[in-house]
């Protein structure tokens, strides 16, 4: 018996090594994470990139221990690399920040639920623009906080314009009918053009939509709003007048975009107030640049002379390896300090998104590079006039419809046809996602 | 005693515990060490075989990619928007401008694959157009990226794709990052005019789905370029660098696809692939020893020897010492036996030879108490016997006295106390050499006494008087022959001397079972120490028999047991009491007459 109970503890003590054995051999690595790398991922080396490396340089001031990665990608590649990450869940490939253009927000917010950090109790809203705070937010939570309000406006070349005989009193108040005729006035006596078109982007369509108060999709529930849209087929009939009139010059891209105005092929641009800093990147035209409120579409009853383009704003996600450390940086450097909001209106020409932009020393600045113009102050004050729309979530991908029907109408010159298709197709677009959408959210 | 324990129990439980470790040692390092070569060159086999397949995936992903790329490069190629847009002659109005600007982004959106979406592609025109489907800007100037070596090398040789590592790109995004350039010139077939060059920036970070799943951090995947630059590694430090190893200089002459090397004490398996599309060198090095270490985690193996060691040994210990405590027991029990306590019997338990060792010991003991009980019933049988030799002597002076004293009653004529002297010696010698029993009752030791008290009177005079004062139940009482007898002895010639008269009384009485016999003289007495001495003093001179004193009390203890015997009370000048104990016994064919 008693042998029997010995061989019976010989078999326990085996049993139990094997087991220790087994456990131990369940149990893996865990992947180190460094804990206080915080990695940003933003666009345009002139702006965004360069206001989030000088907020990282101020922060670690006060936090020397937290390291902040700045990686400058491509507006898009972004998007579609976040996307990518967060639906394979590959958290550990996430950044902590990005940066999302107001357009590609709601979408993102829509479909990555719970994917952001929820900033409603930790960020102060009421200093924010109300427009900017409600494309930040989804049900009722902030997710976002606003960076630069993309206030659209005229940047003019005022040593192009007095060449053909205009000073700068005939760049305000503009109508686009003006704005043709000065424009074919100044190419027929220069050879330069007014502006550049990119047949694959679309910002100035949006300008004139938004300036009109309206936009790819109605105010109330989203709808695509394009064959009745009246300031879309306006805008249509001026984009393709300064097409044919060699006012707007085509260009290839956003590189030519920008080089053209830079290596000054083009007279004026049109776009937001974010563009400040690329327009300043050439210091040889420092005092050649002018900035006036954009032309005023007379055919539209609501047309005002002002207008939003691009604007974005920062987010942290949730999932990230640093998320809360990521949180604390952005609301003390974008949120809580506007000694930093003030010098990036000194540095790169930020117009702030704020209700209450007269707390900045440099609100009233007068810019040396656009001839003693009190810039930030004129543009603030434009931010005030801008009519809200709702962008809905798909701006870019009706865009692209619409510039592919475009081509038809430089055929045939039909925009009312065009508008028909670009109509069916963008519904058949909104309507996939939000069954997708539902899809998944049975799922 | 304890420490001869303890000693055992060291000395067994060293050895144990030594005799444990060292097989448990043997056992754990010979298993671990055949176990560990057998399967190392087992395992670096395979695993280098199976870490081959995916090796191979990498290959054919990079070919599969240089595929697309090829692809994409052919539909700029053959896009004639691409062609108008590049060509030295571009006479587009604005209208048809922005057209084939669109035209240039369908062609090449619909050439690129899924996984090439965000490609950044950058083509420069001779004529000195750019496209770049990007949002972003090109950071470098026309002259810098024409004279940038991927651009030369596709201008010196624009039939194929050319792969060059580069720090930095011409775009914003990639200015400052390692990246890899593949350049492609286009040109017109009849001419051979270079029209374009296609630039195709891949970042590192892009290059690392080509490789990823092959990475761990015992393997390494190295791109080398044709001059032994690293191109893409997953060891961020190397690239851009030549390779120093000596692993990399064996590979560069190896034949084989796949071998392993050793060097500064690290074993690799090698493996190897040309990449010839893309004109570079693929290299997947695998550290053995790392992959081993995982695979033989060598401080659990230890920790899982040395907690099974100390369980063995743990039970070891508790199997031992509940194995030798019969033993131990064994020891102590016979320690005891040396202290003469011969009942300590060993308890039959444990193992089988410890039991048998027990059953054999206490046959022993049993033998050896046996023996010595047989031993002492014989001696005391001798010394029965030697008293009982004693007691039927009849010391010759007693004789010769009293015949003298005899011999004087017949001068002096008187012949009825001749003769009654002559009977009660006759009855003396009778009873005392001719009875042959050991025991008598007291009435017959009573006559005996009176006897011998008469020829004392006869011997000695009167002075002296016996009274006998006896309850009537003790008559039939059995009492050892002449017990009596030395203490009258005693007292007639130590407590009266030189003609003293007195008396001595003699009280028998039964006390419950016991029979209480007092001797009592009113003579000199003597003090304790004498009396104690008197108990076993043998040189008294002129006894009636051989029993003496100092006899009784032996023959008592003898025949009764310790807790009977003599007690001898005296106080000079008063006189001395004896006290006799024995124990009750009666006649049994008497028994009833005595009762009566």
């Amino acid at each position: 018996m008693k042998i029997k109970k010995y061989v019976l503890l010989m078999l326990c003590i085996a049993l139990l090594s094997v087991s220790v054995v087994g456990c131990t051999g369940a149990t893996e690595k865990v992947t180190e994470v460094d804990n206080n790398k915080i990695v940003i991922w933003t666009w345009d080396d002139t702006f965004n990139v360069k206001a989030a490396r000088m907020a990282a340089v101020e922060y670690q001031k006060v936090h020397p221990d937290v390291q902040i990665v700045v990686e400058p990608k491509e507006r898009e590649e972004i998007l579609a690399d976040t996307k990518n990450i967060l639906s394979a869940r590959v958290y550990s490939k996430l950044p902590d920040i990005i940066m999302s253009e107001d357009y590609d927000v709601q979408e993102v917010l829509s479909v990555y639920e719970n994917e952001f950090v929820d900033l409603t109790d930790q960020v102060c809203y009421d200093k924010f623009a109300d427009y900017k705070n409600q494309l930040c937010s989804k049900d009722e939570r902030m997710y976002g906080i606003p960076f630069d309000s993309g206030t659209a406006a005229l940047f003019y070349r005022i040593d192009i314009l007095n060449q053909a005989g205009y000073s700068e009193e005939d760049m305000q108040n503009l109508t686009w009918e003006r704005y043709i005729e000065i424009g074919r006035d100044v190419y027929r006596k220069t050879g330069i053009p007014m502006l550049t078109l990119d047949p694959t982007d679309f910002p100035l369509i949006r300008i004139i939509m938004q300036s009109c108060g309206q936009w790819y999709v109605d105010k109330e529930n989203g709808q695509v709003e394009i064959q009745n849209n009246e300031a879309l087929k306006q805008a249509l009939e001026v984009y393709r007048e300064l097409l044919e009139t060699d006012v707007g010059v085509s260009v290839n891209g956003w590189n030519e975009f920008i080089s053209s105005f830079q290596n000054g092929e083009v007279a004026t641009v049109i776009s937001g107030s974010w563009i400040i800093s690329s327009i300043k990147a050439s210091k040889e035209q420092a005092g050649l640049w002018r900035v006036a409120p954009i032309p005023i579409m007379k055919q539209n009853a609501n047309a005002v002379g002002a207008s939003n383009v691009g604007g974005s704003s920062w987010y942290v996600l949730k999932n990230s390896s640093c998320s809360q450390e990521a949180t604390q940086f952005l609301v003390s450097m974008f949120s809580e300090n506007d000694d930093f909001i003030d010098s990036l209106i000194s540095e790169i020409g930020i117009i702030p998104a704020v209700k209450n932009p007269t707390v900045f020393q440099n609100y009233e600045a007068k810019e040396a590079f656009f001839g003693e113009q009190q810039v930030t102050k004129l543009l603030t004050g434009l931010a005030d006039e801008i009519p809200a729309v709702n962008y809905g979530s798909n701006t870019y991908e009706i865009e692209d419809i619409l510039e592919d029907e475009f081509q038809h109408v430089l055929v045939d010159g039909d925009v009312e046809e065009c508008l028909k298709r670009v109509q069916m197709k963008a519904e058949a677009v909104v309507s996939e996602k939000s069954t997708r959408k539902l899809k998944k959210s049975k799922l | 005693m304890n420490k001869g324990r303890q000693y055992i129990l060291n000395s067994f439980f060293g050895r144990i515990i030594l005799m444990v470790l060292l097989g448990i040692g043997v056992i754990a390092v010979t298993v671990s060490v055949v176990v560990l070569v057998m399967s190392k060159n087992v395992f670096t086999e395979n695993y280098g075989k199976s870490q081959e397949k995916v090796f191979g995936r990498i290959e054919d992903e990079l070919n599969d990619f240089h595929g697309s790329l090829q692809e994409v490069i052919h539909a700029i190629d053959s896009s004639w928007a691409f062609r108008l847009y590049f060509s030295g002659e571009n006479n587009l109005d604005n209208i048809q401008n922005f057209q084939n600007i669109y035209q240039m982004e369908k062609d090449l959106e619909q050439s690129k694959t899924l996984d090439m979406e965000r490609l950044n592609i950058l083509v420069v025109g001779m004529n000195g157009n750019h496209y770049l489907a990007r949002t972003e800007t090109i950071s470098m100037m026309d002259e810098e990226i024409l004279a940038s070596n991927a651009v030369q090398l596709a201008m010196a040789e624009p039939e194929r794709m050319h792969y060059t590592f580069s720090h930095g790109a011409y775009t914003a995004t990639a200015q400052d990052t390692d990246v890899i350039i593949v350049s492609k010139a286009l040109f017109y077939q009849e001419s051979k005019e270079v029209y374009a060059v296609v630039l195709v920036t891949l970042t590192m970070e892009d290059m690392k789905q080509y490789y990823d799943y092959f990475v761990t951090d015992n393997t390494s995947f190295y791109l080398v370029d044709a001059d032994g630059i690293v191109m893409c590694s997953n060891e961020e430090d190397k690239i851009g660098n030549i390779l120093e190893e000596e692993w990399y200089k064996q590979a560069i002459e190896s034949e084989v696809d796949r071998f392993v090397t050793s060097g500064q004490g690290k074993h690799y398996t090698v493996m190897k692939r040309e990449l010839s599309y893309l004109g570079c060198e693929l290299y997947g090095v695998i550290d053995n020893n790392k992959a081993l270490d995982r695979l033989y985690n060598m401080p659990l193996l230890i920790t899982i020897c040395a907690v099974i060691g100390i369980l063995i040994l743990i039970v070891c210990l508790i199997f031992t010492q509940q194995t030798i405590r019969p033993l131990s027991q064994l020891v102590q029990k016979m320690s005891k036996i040396r202290e003469g306590n011969f009942a300590e019997y060993m308890p039959i338990e444990g193992t089988q030879e410890v039991q048998e060792l027990a059953t054999t010991y206490n046959y022993m003991l049993e033998d050896i108490q046996r023996y010595i009980e047989q031993l002492i019933e014989t001696q005391k049988e001798q010394r029965k016997s030697e008293i009982k030799a004693l007691q039927m002597q009849i010391n010759p002076h007693y004789i010769y006295n009293t015949l003298a004293s005899i011999k004087w009653l017949v001068y002096q004529n008187d012949s009825e106390k001749t003769i009654q002297t002559i009977d009660a010696f006759i009855k003396l010698l009778r009873n005392t050499i001719s009875n042959m029993d050991e025991f008598i009752t007291i009435e017959q030791e009573l006559k005996n006494l009176e006897n011998y008290i008469f020829i004392n009177h006869t011997r000695y005079g009167e002075a002296i008087k016996v009274e006998y004062y006896v309850s009537h139940n003790c008559y039939g009482c059995l009492i050892p022959k002449l017990i009596l007898q030395p203490f009258i002895e005693n007292a007639f010639f130590h407590a009266f001397p030189s003609g003293r008269t007195g008396t001595i009384q003699i009280f028998m009485k039964q006390k419950g079972r016991d029979l209480e016999i007092r001797i009592v003289d009113d003579g000199v007495g003597m003090n304790q120490v004498e009396a104690q001495q008197a108990l076993y003093d043998a040189t008294q001179k002129e006894h009636f028999s051989g029993i003496g004193i100092h006899n009784v009390q032996d023959r008592l203890k003898l025949l009764y047991g310790e807790s009977y015997g003599i007690q001898i009370e005296s106080v000079k000048e008063q006189g001395t009491t004896i006290t006799v104990r024995l124990p009750v016994k009666r006649q049994k064919t008497e028994e009833g007459k005595d009762e009566n």
